[in-house]
Parts: C-alpha cells; sequence; structure tokens
C-alpha cells in the first residue's frame, strides 16, 4: 500500500514538475509584453486615412513653429512640431488619449497643452472632428520621426491601454534635409481650436448661389 | 483431515483516477469561474456602469417604454438625496425621427454649422416622470443600419448639457408631470436610422424600433 501510495506521489510530482516546466516555457516562447499583449500596428503616412476599427484618422499635415500664438503664446525649447488630424469614430463616442512622437532613436516626446494645443480628444460617428497636436521636440528628433495616435494610452512602455487594440503609426516623412530647414525656421503659428473638419455654412451656400 | 481453505479474500475493485479525484473534477470548474470573476472587477467596476449595456425594455415603434433604474446620488441637485441609491422612473415615447437640412439655432452661441457628410436629425420625445426626478446624463441615441451609435455625446451638438428637458430648464430636475423634448443629432448622411435607445449614461437603456 504504501509502496503503491510513493509510486503515485512520485508520478504527481513528475508532472507537476513537468506542468511548471512547460509554463515557463510558454511564458518565455510567449512572454506577454512583447506577444500577447502588443498592439495591432496600422501604418501609413501624411494625408492617409487609416481605419483602425474603431476609428478613421488622417494626419492632413505637418508644420513646426518656433512660438504659438494665443492668449498666452508659447515658445518652444526646442521646435514645435504640430501635428494636424482629423478623427472620425466609427462605433460610438471615442476619447483618443493617445499621442506620441517616437523619433528615430527611439525616444518619445509627449504632446503639449500650450498654445491652444491638444493632449486628446473626443469624436463622434458622423463626421470627422480636426484637432491639433503639438510636441515640443529637440533638432535631431525631427528626422525619420513618427506620430503614434490611438485611443489608449501609451505609458511607459507597458502598453497600457493598448493592449490587442489598434494604433496608428504615421510617418511624418521628415527628410533629414527637410529637418534643417524646418529647424531654421522661425515660423509662428496660431492654432486652430478643435472643430469640424469641413462644414459649409448658410452664408457659403448664399455665397455660391 | 482435509482442512478447507479459507474464503479467498477479493481484492478491492481498481479505482480510476477520474473516480478518485472526482471531487476536485467538479471543484475544478468552479475555481477556475471564481478565478476569472475575482481578476474581472474591472468589467463590473469601470465598464459596466459606464454607457449602455442593459437593454431594460425593448418597445415597437408608437408605443411607450418604462425606463426603471437605479441609481447612486452624489446629492449635487438634491442634498437630501446625497449618497443614496434612487429609483429613477421615466416613461418614454417616441413622437419622430426626422431628418432635417439644418440644426436648429442654439439657445446661445452661434448658429451650427452642419459638417460635410453628416446630416441632422431630430428626434422627438414625450416624458413623463415624478417632478424632482434627476434626468442628468440623459442619454439619446440613434442606431444605424452601420452599427454606429450616433448622439451618445452630452452635451449635444448644440451645447445642451440637460438633453431630456426644456432649453429653459435651469438643472436636470423636471418640474412637470409630462413634457417634450425634441434633441438634434448629427448622423452619417449614408446611414439608415433602425433603433432610438434612450438612457442615463448607464448601463440600462431602452430601445425603441423606428418605423
Amino acid at each position: 500500500m504504501s509502496h503503491s501510495g510513493r509510486r503515485v506521489t512520485w508520478r504527481s510530482t513528475t508532472l507537476l514538475v513537468v506542468a511548471f516546466g512547460a509554463a515557463c516555457a510558454l511564458v518565455n516562447v510567449m512572454p506577454q509584453g512583447t506577444i500577447l499583449e502588443q498592439p495591432f500596428l496600422v501604418d501609413g503616412h501624411v494625408g492617409e486615412t487609416l481605419d483602425l476599427d474603431y476609428a478613421e484618422l488622417t494626419v492632413t499635415e505637418v508644420r513646426t513653429a518656433d512660438t504659438l500664438a494665443s492668449s498666452q503664446p508659447a515658445v518652444a525649447a526646442g521646435t514645435f512640431l504640430v501635428i494636424d488630424a482629423t478623427w472620425e469614430a466609427t462605433e460610438g463616442e471615442t476619447y483618443f488619449a493617445g499621442a506620441e512622437v517616437v523619433d528615430s532613436q527611439g525616444r518619445t516626446h509627449w504632446p503639449t497643452s500650450r498654445g491652444g494645443c491638444t493632449e486628446g480628444t473626443g469624436s463622434q460617428p458622423g463626421y470627422a472632428w480636426r484637432t491639433t497636436y503639438c510636441f515640443d521636440v529637440p533638432r535631431d528628433a525631427l528626422a525619420g520621426a513618427t506620430v503614434r495616435l490611438a485611443r489608449g494610452t501609451h505609458v511607459h512602455d507597458d502598453q497600457a491601454g493598448q493592449r490587442r487594440d489598434a494604433v496608428a503609426v504615421v510617418d511624418l516623412g521628415i527628410t533629414r534635409q527637410e529637418a534643417d530647414e524646418l529647424w531654421e525656421a522661425t515660423d509662428e503659428i496660431d492654432v486652430d481650436a478643435p472643430g469640424f473638419a469641413s462644414a459649409t455654412t448658410n452664408a457659403d451656400e448664399e455665397g455660391e448661389g | 483431515m482435509t482442512t478447507l481453505p479459507e474464503n479467498p479474500v477479493e481484492a478491492p475493485a481498481a479505482v480510476g483516477w477520474w473516480r478518485r479525484n472526482a471531487v476536485w473534477l467538479v471543484l475544478l470548474p468552479v475555481a477556475l469561474v471564481v478565478a476569472a470573476g475575482a481578476s474581472s472587477f474591472r468589467i463590473w467596476a469601470f465598464w459596466w456602469p459606464n454607457g449602455l449595456h442593459h437593454e431594460i425594455q425593448h418597445v415597437g415603434a408608437g408605443e411607450t417604454a418604462r425606463h426603471s433604474e437605479e441609481y447612486y446620488d452624489v446629492g449635487f441637485q438634491v442634498p437630501e438625496r446625497a449618497n443614496t441609491w434612487v429609483q429613477r422612473d421615466v416613461e418614454v415615447e417616441v413622437l419622430s425621427v426626422t431628418r432635417v437640412d439644418e440644426l436648429p439655432e442654439p439657445d446661445y452661441g452661434d448658429p451650427v454649422p452642419v459638417p460635410d457628410g453628416a446630416v441632422p436629425y431630430l428626434v422627438s420625445l414625450r416624458l413623463a416622470a415624478v417632478p424632482r426626478t434627476d434626468l442628468a446624463l440623459c442619454t439619446i441615441v440613434l442606431l444605424g443600419d452601420d452599427g454606429a451609435r450616433y448622439g451618445e455625446k452630452s452635451p449635444d451638438v448644440l451645447g445642451s448639457s440637460n438633453r431630456c428637458l426644456p432649453p429653459d430648464a435651469d438643472d436636470p430636475l423636471s418640474t412637470e408631470p409630462e413634457w417634450s423634448i425634441t434633441s438634434p443629432i448629427l448622423v452619417d448622411e449614408d446611414a439608415v436610422i433602425t433603433e432610438v435607445r434612450f438612457g442615463f449614461g448607464g448601463p440600462g437603456y431602452v430601445t425603441f424600433d423606428v418605423p
């Protein structure tokens, strides 16, 4: 009896060890942070409309400015990378909280709310909503920079709210030569308040008539 | 002298692994359900209360629905209700869902243009509730055949926060036992409206078919 019991114990122990080993191997082969929780990246370029399932996104224009004009003008420590975009939610009211610029060295730059710029915006189905993101970046961040926009936030590389969700990665199309030109420019930009991407007013229609 | 052999002792029937672990096998799915429930608190704590997730009633076109639900009152409007669960009963009837060319004049501010690609709808409702019913977070949604939920946002496109009260209401509390309202909603110009949903931010809502 005891002999039989010992045999069962050894077999169970072996099974447990094998199960733990297999589980550890599985976690190492498919680590959550790098595979299982990865967002679905949708790559694009300026002017292209990207389908993120929950919204359609278009980065319409990329500019730089040393100063953002507003009631409280904002002066950049480096230069402001000003990115105009339109969002149109496709499921229901959606807030787009994720916005960051990643430069060619892998550094992340967060948006500023200075000068009337937005750090996050909401949108509803039915119409496109225009907004402007501004990032205060150093000179060497311009060439090859991409902007990463999504409804979920992406905090400190743990994916946070972007787990297994669509994320737009838009190449800003800035070459090294263009980066130098953009850096030298001393433009001042008056950022438009968020609003309808395009709308026809009665006055427009009467003018056309 | 012949000795009869003792009756042979019958060996106990072999008990299989499944039989020996029957109790644990029964408890295993229970444990899995408990573990899943314990690790999914975000669903009921954050997702469930925010948004229209529970259909209380679904009625046909022209019929009246009753939105009955408890909500936790923090006492902003009625201090004596602060930090209590309050039963809210509102009778709702959809009078019309009309596609129009322009948005109505807002109560304050400049006229709001219709964005390209969208068309405005006016949703007229008859509401009935006991006076001093709190109608904050009232949500009127048009469901399109594309699956999109139009008009979820509050304030609405004209900036009105009290969507379910007359425009001259001072606060979200009802004053009359019965009243009517009209709420503007922008919809994709290609969408066909199939349903109207009415609620108070979530989770309960009532649904009306659109003829």
